[in-house]
């Protein structure tokens, strides 16, 4: 039985996906950026590549950067935030470490001032 | 002025071809005319129009899809999209990917305003460009605010409150 409290998180068909489990977002944002993409019929993946940043001297994962998505036609990551740009210092500082260990990854990171303007291109309200 | 640049420089680049100018409705309007007036050969003039992505999120369609076709046929003609801003670069894709497949003898595009620095999509076929600019909001000159000003004769710095 369904509690009366149970509300269904909006779950699209995605044409353009192309991975494997039902992508979990965590945010308004996500979900509206891999509709984008969709609708323009890019095909994307939803964090499948985990970055490892630093281990331990164990060699235990320490730190780990996975990006939201992976757009293979363009071999691209892109991390979506719906931060401000100067409130990121963490995910920047995390990119950066990024790029200096895996300089062959190509990855953006597109904050609230990109989704501000994605959302006035394409007529959708800010995610709160 | 750099209009009247860019129709000189597609005038040299398209002699005795006569290419097909092809303007997205509706915010491209006002520079696919300055640019056909300012191109001085022989080209052809058409219009699309693709369905917007907010009517998608707000439950319609789920895939993008011209709302009006050309009216002319391409195969083995010269088609130049023209564009007013290319940021993502996810329409220009679509719209590359689409003509294509109607066999154009070749394929190029011109945009007055570049974003490149938001770009999610490469390998695009943009050739000309009037100006990269910053991160800003416009209006007039075909950019819109909720569908108003384009008809404003220049180009306006929207100012954020």
């Amino acid at each position: 039985m369904v509690p009366w409290f149970y509300v269904p998180r909006e779950t699209p068909i995605f044409q353009a996906y192309r991975g494997e489990e039902t992508p979990r977002f965590v945010n308004e944002a996500e979900l509206e950026y891999a509709k984008i993409l969709d609708y323009h019929g890019v095909p994307w993946m939803y964090e499948p590549h985990t970055f490892v940043l630093e281990r331990d001297a164990d060699g235990r994962v320490v730190e780990a950067f996975t990006p939201d998505f992976y757009l293979p036609e363009q071999d691209l990551y892109l991390e979506v935030t719906v931060m401000k740009q100067s409130l990121v210092t963490r995910k920047n500082r995390k990119l950066r470490r990024l790029r200096q260990l895996y300089p062959e990854v190509r990855v953006k990171l597109f904050y609230e001032r990109d989704f501000e303007r994605i959302a006035a291109r394409y007529g959708l309200r800010k995610a709160s | 002025m750099r209009v009247q640049e860019l129709g000189a420089e597609i005038a040299r680049d398209y002699r005795d071809r006569e290419p097909l100018l092809i303007g997205s409705l509706k915010a491209s309007v006002p520079f696919v005319i300055d640019l056909s007036r300012a191109t001085p050969i022989l080209h052809g003039l058409d219009f699309i129009e693709l369905s917007g992505y907010g009517s998608a999120a707000m439950g319609g369609h789920d895939q993008i899809r011209f709302l009006k076709d050309l009216d002319l046929e391409i195969a083995g003609r010269d088609v130049l999209i023209v564009d007013e801003v290319v940021d993502t670069g996810l329409t220009l894709n679509y719209l590359n990917r689409a003509l294509l497949l109607r066999r154009p003898e070749t394929l190029a595009a011109v945009a007055l305003f570049d974003r490149p620095y938001r770009r999610l999509v490469d390998d695009l076929p943009i050739r000309y460009v009037g100006f990269t600019v910053p991160d800003e909001f416009f209006a007039g000159y075909g950019f819109d605010l909720d569908e108003r000003w384009r008809n404003l004769p220049d180009l306006h710095l929207v100012q954020e409150v």
